[in-house]
């Protein structure tokens, strides 16, 4: 790769004026949010009620442009896919003094749950040790919306919702995605999932059809390529270096597109996997994501932002004999220590962002979330309502007590900044054994800066067809069970 | 891709794995969950308002020895049959109730009845095919069918369910070039407790469809929540009756009618079952029995979709199921729920029967499920001829919403809009309302009535 060019500089004249930051427009800190957060009417957070995450911003958007339109790339099913119509009659609900007669909403005196209890680490002691010693005793009551203990309780959490998740809940995940994202378009949105492998499913079906041809890393995580062949979607593999996809040949193979002889119209969409990808371990730098951005900008391609490892992400590797870099001081430190995604860039509103909990709370949640542009957003509501619906309500209400009430945005990015020192422990751990114990005239690797793999275990001289399955077999994972993890010292 | 983790499996101590990439639960921040949940002892005696015992899963409660599952397997990456601890006691209470008369049969866990429909439609149909259905139908399941590119077609109902004759007649007058469409070969059917029209098919009525199946080599969709809710055919006169002549007893006083599994010598039914009206909705959780073949199926669209359930789901519904309630428990449940939607459908009747007028709005008793289906006289409103069905159809809807009561329309439950249908109808249901509060409702819902058809008694 040719080296960046020099710095650009600019002659600032007499007449050109600086731009003072505008309060409203500033990013949000995380000791901000509680503080700017609308007063709700209870109606709000009661059973089934219809949540929009666009009342959960914080922020000024007004500043920003609208996303483009993606009608030219949206499937056929996506575009007639129309609402559920009971769900929609949830409207008047909340109109007062109005009875219903109509939903089939079960009464919550037959839910046999009174009380739901958790044992979770209190900020600052979030080891598992700890957590016995220390942890606290968080619990959640039948009817605590009414008797105004809590916003969300049993009786709600238990009942039928929308396929959005509930309000509770997508009010933090939007205020989450806000701080550490904020994307530079007006009208994003976020919305639930029931885990980024429905995410990817649900957003194959709303932007291909059978004979399409999505563009992915030329190592991809498998199960994305195995949801995309029975649609009739397959993959074009785009060559990777060391920090992920290649956006010169990126562009050099979409220029070159020949449908004929490809059998196959120009490819629309990329799902990529920007750090810690599955299953190199490889991590895109911002400067690699600017470029990936502006070569789908000239093509018109609509990105796929797979981001389970996000989190994951790692104190740089100084080598085994080097002091290790210390720790993140601050909240602002830390979000300025992580690489900034591809939504965080993206102009157009052309990016759909796969976020998970399954990699920093737990994948038996089941919980997750998108984030695209309105357009994109309700389409993925509405078939959620008719297919996977929300996640389960007795996750939510866990994870929302947890990271809401009990932890806050606060307490969450401490438990973030902890899982970052862990990953690196362990990483720095296992490399430590890859110096000592793999000969190093036959491999070679690189440290990586995110997830939970190190990165293809490249091997010189070994015929190319052997080379081939070593690559994966090796898979090198950086947690195990606790009962066989042994840290080396 | 290594798609075999066994939840929870890494304690063979002779293996390290270094494969796949499921996080260490020492970073799931629970170190146990609790719930407070009645007794199966309490349910039976009492009433289960006495919620009596704590239910606990800790991290470790395998490794301890205290528990087959616990919360560090349940909150790790799955398998696409659903956690096995659970799925074995689904398995034997399917054999206790329904005994499927054929050897291979299998249970998967589902992530609910929705998304069980979704992923049959995805597996049995291609664009253009053509599914049966009933020509008032779930909403939701035409709403999931559509975008699929398939199209549904109502056959026409009595107060049992779809009519055999129709049936037959369909499939066996059908033109391929003139429908433009292979002969359809998939039926959807909830045969007990109808959403929306409440109607419960006979045991003669299942054993008619199935014969039909077999004619015409149809494939089942056997979509029954509302199972265990079924209810006596008397109505009572007042509440003590009901309690009285339905006793506490571990078997559901009302027999239940034998499901479409029940009868499936063939192995043609796909048996959706689902938590949420027997439990909560909110558990996200169902199962779907079908034969091994089909259920392989199932579990492999499972791992490229929703995965598992839920984990705190799962491993709740097996500490209450197995663990606290066992099979017998779970029945002394059941037949709690029998007899408290019996007292709220014979409140809400007994509404009806007082404030409905009776020229107007006519009814059959529901067998079972949740819901009412009033028929409305269309033909006696004023401006009938002027305004049809839709119209008067469209009016009652409005003047019930001013006069503050919800009722649901009955052609939103059709497949297809463009199809005229004879008669007017709206859904009630007794599943939401307190029985205090159903005479004001349904008064204002005669309210609405009277003022539309200008009835003055």
């Amino acid at each position: 790769m040719s080296p960046h060019s020099a710095m650009d500089t600019e002659a600032v004249t007499d007449t050109s004026g600086v731009a003072i930051p505008d309060p409203l427009s500033t990013p949000i800190k995380s000791n901000e949010i509680y503080g700017r957060r609308r007063k709700t009417e209870k109606a709000q957070w009661g059973v089934a009620a219809p949540a929009d995450s666009v009342n959960f911003r914080h922020g000024s958007q007004d500043h920003k442009p609208r996303a483009k339109r993606w009608d030219h790339h949206i499937s056929h099913e996506a575009s007639i896919r129309k609402g559920n119509s009971l769900k929609k009659a949830a409207k008047y609900l909340g109109k007062p003094g109005l009875i219903s007669l109509g939903g089939g909403l079960p009464s919550s005196e037959y839910f046999p749950f009174e009380e739901l209890s958790l044992k979770v680490p209190t900020v600052g002691h979030f080891s598992e040790s700890e957590t016995k010693e220390s942890g606290v005793i968080i619990t959640a009551g039948k009817h605590d919306l009414p008797q105004d203990k809590s916003i969300f309780d049993i009786s709600t959490a238990f009942n039928y919702g929308q396929g959005t998740g509930s309000a509770q809940l997508l009010r933090w995940i939007t205020e989450h995605t806000e701080l550490v994202h904020d994307p530079p378009y007006s009208d994003w949105r976020c919305t639930m999932s029931i885990g980024s492998t429905s995410s990817l499913d649900m957003a194959l079906r709303i932007f291909t059809q059978p004979g399409d041809m999505m563009l992915s890393e030329e190592y991809t995580f498998a199960t994305a390529v195995e949801t995309a062949l029975p649609m009739g979607v397959r993959v074009v593999g785009i060559p990777m270096d060391s920090e992920g996809l290649l956006p010169d040949a990126l562009d050099y193979i979409l220029s070159a597109w020949d449908e004929k002889a490809r059998r196959a119209p120009k490819p629309h969409l990329l799902y990529t996997v920007p750090s810690g990808q599955n299953p190199t371990g490889a991590t895109q730098g911002a400067g690699r994501r600017q470029k990936i951005y502006l070569v789908c900008q000239k093509h018109d391609i609509y990105i796929l932002e797979d981001e389970p490892y996000y989190f994951l992400q790692m104190q740089p590797y100084t080598g085994p004999n080097v002091p290790d870099v210390p720790p993140p001081s601050s909240h602002a430190e830390f979000l300025k220590s992580l690489v900034p995604s591809l939504l965080s860039v993206d102009i157009d509103g052309r990016v759909m962002r796969l976020d998970s909990f399954s990699k920093v709370l737990s994948p038996g949640s089941r919980i997750g979330w998108i984030t695209a542009s309105e357009q994109v957003v309700e389409m993925y509501k509405k078939h959620a309502d008719v297919s996977t619906q929300g996640p389960a309500g007795m996750s939510q209400l866990v994870v929302w007590k947890l990271l809401d009430e009990h932890w806050g945005h606060a307490g969450y990015l401490d438990w973030l900044i902890y899982i970052r020192m862990e990953y690196t422990r362990r990483r720095n751990v296992m490399l430590k054994a890859c110096e000592r114990y793999l000969p190093k005239e036959v491999v070679s690797w690189k440290p990586p800066m995110a997830g939970m793999f190190v990165s293809g275990l490249s091997f010189q001289h070994i015929p190319p067809q052997i080379s081939f399955y070593i690559l994966f077999i090796p898979q090198i994972l950086l947690s195990t069970s606790s009962s066989h993890h042994r840290p080396l010292t | 891709m290594n798609r075999s983790v066994k939840p929870g499996g890494y304690n063979e101590a002779a293996i390290l794995s270094l494969g796949p990439g499921a996080p260490s639960p020492e970073y799931f921040p629970f170190d146990h969950t609790s719930l407070r949940v009645p007794s199966a002892r309490e349910i039976a005696v009492i009433g289960p308002n006495h919620a009596g015992v704590t239910l606990t899963a800790n991290k470790d409660d395998t490794r301890a020895g205290r528990s087959d599952y616990d919360l560090s397997s349940a909150l790790q990456y799955g398998v696409g049959t659903g956690a096995r601890q659970l799925l074995d006691f689904m398995t034997q209470h399917t054999k206790q109730v329904h005994n499927p008369p054929y050897q291979d049969w299998k249970c998967v866990i589902t992530g609910g009845n929705t998304s069980a429909l979704d992923l049959a439609l995805r597996t049995f149909t291609d664009r253009g095919s053509y599914v049966l259905a009933d020509e008032y139908t779930y909403a939701t399941a035409f709403e999931c069918a559509r975008p699929l590119g398939v199209k549904i077609l109502g056959i026409k109902l009595d107060e049992e369910g779809p009519i055999p004759s129709e049936l037959d007649r369909v499939l066996t007058g059908w033109d391929e070039d003139h429908m433009e469409s292979k002969k359809p070969h998939l039926i959807y059917m909830v045969p007990t407790g109808h959403n929306p029209t409440g109607a419960t098919q006979s045991l003669e009525r299942r054993h008619e469809i199935y014969r039909l199946a077999q004619k015409h080599d149809l494939y089942i969709l056997e979509d029954d929540p509302y199972y265990y809710i079924q209810l006596p055919a008397n109505v009572s006169e007042h509440v003590e009756d009901v309690t009285q002549s339905i006793p506490f007893s571990v078997i559901p006083k009302t027999a239940l009618l034998p499901s479409l599994l029940s009868i499936d010598t063939d192995g043609r039914v796909f048996r959706m079952d689902s938590f949420s009206k027997i439990l909560a909705p909110g558990l996200r959780t169902g199962w779907v029995t079908a034969s091994s073949q089909v259920v392989e199926r199932i579990v492999r669209a499972h791992e490229t979709s929703l995965q598992n359930p839920s984990g705190f789901s799962q491993i709740v519904l097996y500490k209450l199921l197995s663990e606290a309630w066992g099979q017998e428990g779970l029945m002394c449940w059941l037949s709690h729920l029998q007899i408290e939607y019996t007292i709220r459908r014979d409140a809400l009747l007994r509404a009806c029967e007082l404030y409905l007028p009776a020229k107007v709005a006519s009814w059959k008793v529901p067998r079972a499920g949740f819901f009412m289906w009033i028929k409305i006289n269309w033909l006696l409103h004023p401006l009938a001829r002027q305004i049809g069905q839709r119209g008067v159809e469209m009016q009652i809807y409005d003047t019930a919403i001013k006069a503050g009561v919800l009722v649901v329309p009955g052609t939103w439950f059709q497949p297809d809009p463009s199809i005229a249908l004879l008669d007017v109808f709206f859904r009630i249901t007794y599943a939401s309302l307190t029985p205090d509060v159903m005479p004001e409702a349904v008064e204002r819902f005669g309210e609405a009535l009277r003022s539309c058809f200008e009835v003055l008694d």
